[in-house]
């Protein structure tokens, strides 16, 4: 279960971040309440690159290396198959940030504890980013979903 | 078939997520010879800074092993039976096997004195020693922590948030010697000593005395009221010695974490782990090579041929707000890039158009992508990094031969993977 | 430079207390309205083009797009367009240019026609229950369609996009409409700019263009089409040529059209090589030949004044399909008084020349497309009533694609990705979002054509073409009524 974005297709808006932050801490989607009345901590980062917008999520690893490395076992997967951190575990010791080849793990200047994609399981609905992006650039990436046994690759070679 | 564990740490837990990914039926039984149950070594500094606050320090929920079917055995082992596959446990049961892993993992290391053994003097490894720790330090007390490692540091930290004065010696010229270079240690010092530790480096213990004091090589005599020995720590190889198994500075265990003996695996700090540079044998005591070891020798142990190509070392801590990113080893003969603004430092060591090593403080997003980069041994040519710290280094301005591999790549899973 | 009198057209209305500066109205926007500068967001209302890219994307809802208030003394002679058209040609001393469709406000003959409907004489039809047929073939039925030498088309429903060539529009466009036109089984156009090698695969579904400027034209060209239409004239700008500016050529472009990248394509005015509808005859025989007499060959026309003769001429000079451009259609860029001024409607153009051509017993030979101006299922109605064929929408499609007509195609800085071929820009139209949206609008007007039709009691297309009866006009003089060839309300027939 991941998402991923069409660079081809993407606007680097912005939005996605947006509605990310809305979607979480208990803003339930409503962007003025996150951003007027709280600190909204989007999880997802867009990486400019050679004139394309790339979208920085979490690929939710078959084998990921953040859960295997995290000290306090903040960092779990739920039944989905979604890759989440449980902040009230986290201690910052941030392994999983450096352990994550992609650089997507987050350090929250807000917040102790890390911001990291849980595809919006806490409001079980569709991720946010993926909701409302204007241009249907990010996408559920089947290949590797949920029963993408190809890719059930384990570590080693 | 049956496992044997010894052990009930990362490596075991690792362990039995790897035997279970591929046996769902076999019995597993662990031996546990912590006091209190399961739980991960780092955690011990945080618990000492907060002990309410992080009082639960187990890294997978209690059920972990009940949903794995797995037994717990409260015991050590104490001898292993090869000829006979069996492992003799000091409450005098026995135990037969059909595989076996050693993930006894490691113990602190000591210094060659005498009259360590005051009440005020403690290691930091286990729970025991910081629940004890925890009764006996009082606000305005004078800690000296001996070693400076990741251990030391996280002690030191812990102990100036309980109020404590603290003093940190270290025995190399700089802190923290394995993971920084004196430039980053120069800074990580400047502000440890700004937050109120202070710091002697190159310097080391040299006696203890009764009356709470200390005195060093140099002379120095200090007051210490608690005293903190973090001075490094040893592998638990007794077991495997005395049973015969191949044993260097740690157990030897193949590519696929095999001993000398194929019916036993060996994972975690107890084992020589391959470093991923060097293809050197060292102790990597590291928490997720712990697992990483232990996952694949369950899965071998189940039947797979799952090859390990090791690891490089690598640390990240978070000290007094500071986030510090170090990995890979120093080469001589490398290139060294640096770069700085404020409170962020970034230093780059380039050597045969691979990165062997990079130091990040205060700039968590680059340290994921930098370590993968060590670990694939990507080739760079050295002018990239140049113009990498010419510019500000952030995520999106990494060499652009990384990010084709990630998004031009085939890949979208861990690259590890 | 001295003080342009020039004051902004629209003013952007920022409401501060949800505007959360996020800053996206900032990235999205071209024209470079929108500017945040240490958390200050200011605008710069001028470049604002009303083209909504920022409104519809602000998550706060905090913009809207209003008039400028600048009032003029009123004046329904010197209105405010007219003498802000003064004040930027004494800037500039230019020619001014448009783009979109003529804007202002003739009449609209559609809009002065109505349908009729059975009642209890003659039963209507539910389409939900019986067979409704919308399939149209184009070409020249006088044969046997058997027979090769008069090829026919055969489309799903009497919709097709019309011609945009890739550079006034960007290849996500293309892509979009050609996966819709696929999707809904009829046709699209490539325009006068080249098939893009990507849309290949579309080929059954494509309509070619070979207009003055002869881009993009070779054998493979031509193999991949459905139909090709010879471009002699466009709606919006009829006796005038093409230029597309340097600015948008750019290598994709240059290399689907042939041309060197970065230079100004132009189209001439006529076809060099034609002078005479023995000139035409001559080109249609030749690509008639070329492909080898397997494709209707099309020929597309301005409506202007003498439209029924240049049609009779057009038809005998082999053409299989005949479009004709009303003055309502619409253009990347023209010059605004050719596109405001020249011309005729197509609700005029096309009842004159169905019934020139049934007059001179020629109506069989060709197929009539009505394009330019068609905006819904009921114009397509009362223009296969008039006695289309079929219909060629572009407007609406661009409109169901995301275009806001802000009419500043020219520029090349379209925020919808549509009219430009800058990569930034033209990415913001994912061809997967356009083709599914474009194949709704088709669909959405197939549903609608058929109520109309079961209404009328009337269960094929056939049925409809011509068919006048099935029309009377509102508020039309005699004279309108007889070039109609309609009935006023009213009037029994």
């Amino acid at each position: 279960m991941k998402i991923t974005a069409i660079p081809d297709y993407c606007l680097g808006c912005g939005l996605c971040r947006i509605y990310c932050a809305a979607a979480h801490d208990g803003f339930q989607g409503n962007v003025l309440r996150a951003f007027k009345h709280g600190s909204p901590l989007p999880r997802i980062n867009l990486i400019n690159w050679q004139g394309l917008t790339y979208f920085n999520v979490c690929r939710h690893c078959q084998d990921a290396p953040c859960i295997n490395a995290c000290i306090s076992g903040a960092m779990q997967r739920d039944e989905n198959g979604r890759v989440y951190v449980d902040n009230s575990r986290c201690v910052s010791c941030y392994t999983c940030i450096l352990v994550c080849p992609f650089g997507h793990p987050q350090v929250s200047r807000e917040r102790p504890g890390i911001l990291k994609c849980d595809l919006c399981r806490e409001s079980n609905r569709e991720p946010a980013c993926l909701k409302h992006c204007p241009n249907e650039a990010i996408i559920w990436d089947e290949e590797s979903g949920p029963t993408g046994s190809a890719k059930n690759k384990v570590h080693g070679e | 078939m049956r496992y044997l564990i010894v052990g009930s740490g990362i490596a075991a837990v690792g362990a039995v997520e790897g035997i279970r990914r591929f046996d769902r039926r076999g019995e597993i039984t662990v031996l546990d010879g912590e006091k209190r149950g399961a739980y991960t070594r780092p955690l011990i500094s945080y618990y000492l800074s907060d002990p309410i606050h992080y009082a639960d320090l187990s890294f997978r929920p209690d059920s972990f092993f009940r949903l794995n079917q797995v037994e717990m055995i409260k015991a050590r082992g104490i001898k292993i039976d090869r000829r006979a596959r069996i492992l003799n446990l000091d409450n005098g049961m026995q135990l037969a096997y059909d595989r076996l892993l050693l993930a006894c993992g490691a113990s602190p290391a000591q210094l060659e004195l005498s009259d360590l053994n005051q009440r005020w003097v403690s290691n930091f490894y286990t729970l025991e020693d910081v629940e004890r720790l925890n009764m006996n330090i009082r606000e305005g007390q004078q800690a000296v922590v001996i070693g400076s490692g990741l251990i030391g540091v996280k002690a030191a930290e812990a102990l100036l948030k309980r109020g404590l004065r603290v003093t940190l010696v270290e025995k190399a010229q700089h802190i923290l010697p394995q993971v920084l270079s004196p430039t980053a240690a120069a800074r990580l010092g400047v502000y440890l000593e700004k937050a109120g530790i202070k710091i002697i480096a190159g310097d080391e213990l040299a006696a203890v005395y009764p009356q709470h004091r200390i005195q060093l090589s140099s002379g120095t005599v200090l007051q210490s009221d608690q005293l903190i020995m973090a001075v490094g720590i040893r592998p638990n190889t007794e077991l495997a010695f005395s049973a015969g198994l191949k044993v260097g500075k740690g157990i030897v265990a193949d590519s696929y974490l095999r001993t000398s003996d194929e019916y036993i695996f060996a994972a975690g700090d107890v084992i020589e782990t391959p470093n991923l540079i060097t293809s050197n044998r060292e102790i990597m005591a590291l928490l997720p090579h712990a697992h990483r070891e232990g996952y694949l020798a369950g899965a071998n142990m189940s039947g797979q041929t799952l090859f390990y190509r090791g690891g490089v070392a690598m640390n990240s801590v978070k000290l007094q707000g500071w986030s510090l990113f170090a990995a890979g080893i120093p080469k001589p003969g490398a290139s060294i890039f640096y770069w700085q603004e404020d409170d962020k430092y970034l230093e780059i060591h380039h050597h045969q158009n691979c990165l062997q090593k990079f130091i990040a403080i205060n700039l968590p997003e680059v340290a994921g992508p930098l370590l993968s980069i060590i670990e694939t041994q990507l080739p760079i040519p050295e002018k990239m990094w140049q113009e990498y710290v010419e510019c500000y280094p952030t995520i999106a301005n990494l060499p652009a031969l990384y990010w084709q591999k990630i998004w031009k790549g085939e890949k979208n899973d861990s690259i590890e993977c | 430079m001295a003080l342009t009198m020039l004051a902004p057209v629209f003013k952007v209305e920022r409401e501060e207390s949800r505007c959360i500066k996020c800053g996206v109205c900032v990235q999205q926007c071209a024209n470079e309205v929108h500017h945040l500068d240490n958390g200050w967001m200011w605008t710069n209302d001028e470049e604002c083009v009303a083209c909504q890219r920022c409104v519809s994307l602000c998550p706060a809802q905090a913009l809207a797009i209003k008039e400028y208030p600048l009032s003029f003394r009123v004046n329904s002679h010197w209105t405010p367009a007219t003498i802000r058209e003064i004040y930027a040609q004494a800037d500039s001393g230019g020619v001014l240019l448009a783009g979109m469709g003529n804007p202002r406000s003739y009449k609209s003959y559609f809009d002065h026609l109505l349908l009729n409907a059975s009642q209890v004489t003659n039963p209507s039809i539910d389409p939900l229950r019986e067979p409704m047929e919308l399939n149209t073939s184009l070409g020249n039925k006088t044969g046997s369609s058997e027979l090769s030498e008069k090829p026919l088309i055969s489309l799903r429903l009497p919709i097709m996009f019309s011609a945009m060539s890739f550079g006034s529009v960007s290849l996500n466009v293309h892509k979009s409409l050609s996966r819709a036109a696929y999707a809904m089984g009829t046709l699209w156009n490539t325009g006068e700019g080249g098939l893009h090698p990507d849309l290949f695969s579309y080929k059954d579904n494509a309509v070619v263009q070979v207009a003055s400027g002869r881009f993009g034209v070779h054998p493979a060209y031509l193999e991949n089409s459905a139909v090709i239409e010879i471009k002699i004239g466009q709606g919006a700008k009829p006796g005038i040529g093409g230029h597309l500016p340097g600015a948008k050529v750019s290598e994709e472009v240059a290399r689907t059209r042939m041309i060197p990248a970065w230079s100004d394509a132009i189209s001439p005015a006529p076809h060099h090589d034609i002078y005479s509808i023995e000139d035409l005859a001559q080109l249609i025989e030749t690509l008639k030949v070329a492909t080898g007499y397997k494709k209707p060959i099309a020929v597309k026309v301005a409506a202007v004044h003498n439209i029924s003769a240049i049609a009779s001429g057009v038809v005998r000079a082999g053409a299989d399909i005949l479009a004709i451009d009303g003055f309502r259609g619409a253009t990347g860029a023209a010059p605004m008084r050719i596109r405001d001024h020249v011309g005729i409607p197509i609700e005029i153009a096309l009842a004159q020349v169905d019934s020139r051509l049934r007059d001179e017993g020629i109506r069989q030979q060709v197929s009539l497309v009505a394009a330019g101006g068609i905006r819904n299922s009921a114009d397509v109605v009362k223009a296969i009533a008039l006695g289309a064929d079929a219909v060629y929408i572009a407007t609406a499609a661009l409109i169901a694609l995301g275009c806001h007509l802000c009419q500043m195609c020219f520029t090349g800085k379209c925020n919808w990705g549509i009219a430009t071929t800058r990569p930034d820009l033209s990415r913001r139209l994912n061809p997967e979002v356009g083709a599914k949206r474009a194949q709704n609008l088709l669909q959405a007007w197939e549903h609608e054509i058929k109520e109309i039709m079961g209404a009328m009691g009337i269960n094929a297309i056939d049925s409809l073409r011509g068919n006048r009866l099935m029309l009377r006009g509102i508020g039309l003089g005699p004279e309108e009524l007889k070039i109609l060839g309609v009935k006023a309300a009213g009037e029994e027939g």
